[in-house]
């Protein structure tokens, strides 16, 4: 193998992984997105219990 | 310091310089070799760190599928919200092992039967033809041999039939060996099909005898690169050397001339209080 491609592989590697870092963010914000909502239901579904206002925080 | 002494000194001062010169140019003609292991050293390092991302990419940490579960969602709403990313994900895994093919992975036993496919379609034609011209050719050597038992011929005639046996003859000959070099070439490819995971591994060898050789040729450059540091500082010391030695003999030169100009002085002196050589023998006489 060549320096020169050698270089281009790792170039491909590298963007491969810029791209697959952007991908878990965007990964990682949707699944704390649904424990986020999870959790808020689960909030509601005590104060409905304890015959909360569901608006009171 | 004697003139001889001192050309002498230069001398061996002018070989060190060349020698360590000399030593430098070898260490930098292998600056190309360092060039190529830090590139590998970088694919390498690249390349784990794409294979570990790519593996982690997808999945979720236990840690969060466990709040998950125990806020009463489950794995399967999860999979569902991801879906689309995961898929982009895969994405970029195909279109990355795509690019590094191209950019000169080797092939696989299947993309490399493939690409010699329509060349041994080809050359299956071509046989087929071959074989029925062969066939259509012995037929007309048969005939001409037919009509040359034939008794009511002329002279003209038996020339006529020998002409074409022998035309149809050399024609069939042609095409029999046209057809062996077919055959052989695709024997060939099909072997090459056949062999392609023992020359993989044989490569696959090549390479890593080729990494340890290089890998040797980087501890010889280290070796050669201290050296080379040793040949600068050596060179470096020989020129300051050559550069006191010129000063020293030029101090020299300038003290003989002074002891020279003193000489003459005394010399002078003496003549006025002693007088000439002439002087001397004239109040001998």
């Amino acid at each position: 193998m060549t320096s020169e491609q050698a270089r281009e592989l790792t170039a491909i590697y590298d963007e491969a992984i810029r791209k697959l870092n952007d991908l878990q963010v965007e990964r990682q914000h949707i699944i704390k997105q649904y424990i986020k909502e999870l959790e808020e239901q689960k909030i509601k579904a005590l104060r409905e219990d304890l015959g909360l206002s569901t608006n009171q925080q | 310091m004697a003139m001889e002494e001192f050309n002498k000194k230069k001398s061996d001062l002018e070989n060190q310089i060349t020698q360590a010169e000399g030593e430098a140019e070898i260490t930098l003609d292998n600056s190309e070799v360092i060039k190529l292991k830090q590139d590998l050293e970088n694919l390498e390092k690249s390349k784990a760190s794409y294979e570990d991302k790519a593996e982690q990419a997808e999945v979720t940490p236990e840690n969060q599928v466990k709040q998950v579960e125990s806020l009463g969602g489950n794995e399967t709403v999860l999979a569902e919200k991801t879906a689309e990313v995961d898929q982009k994900i895969e994405g970029v895994k195909e279109e990355t092992a795509e690019k590094v093919a191209v950019k000169g992975e080797p092939k696989g036993k299947e993309a490399f039967a493939k690409e010699l496919e329509p060349w041994n379609t080809d050359l299956a034609e071509k046989i087929g033809d071959l074989k029925n011209r062969i066939s259509m050719q012995e037929e007309e050597v048969a005939r001409a041999n037919e009509n040359l038992k034939r008794t009511d011929l002329d002279a003209a005639g038996k020339k006529m039939w020998e002409d074409s046996r022998n035309f149809w003859t050399n024609q069939a000959d042609a095409s029999r060996r046209e057809l062996g070099e077919s055959n052989r070439q695709l024997e060939k490819n099909n072997q090459q099909i056949g062999t392609f995971d023992t020359r993989k591994e044989e490569s696959a060898n090549k390479v890593e005898n080729a990494k340890k050789e290089l890998s040797d040729l980087m501890k010889e450059v280290g070796d050669l690169t201290l050296e080379h540091k040793n040949a600068v500082k050596a060179l470096r010391s020989a020129e300051a050397e050559k550069r006191n030695s010129y000063n020293e003999e030029r101090e020299v030169a300038r003290l003989f001339s002074k002891i020279q100009e003193k000489q003459s002085l005394v010399s002078k002196a003496e003549q006025k209080v002693y007088g000439t050589e002439d002087d001397h023998q004239r109040s001998f006489s």
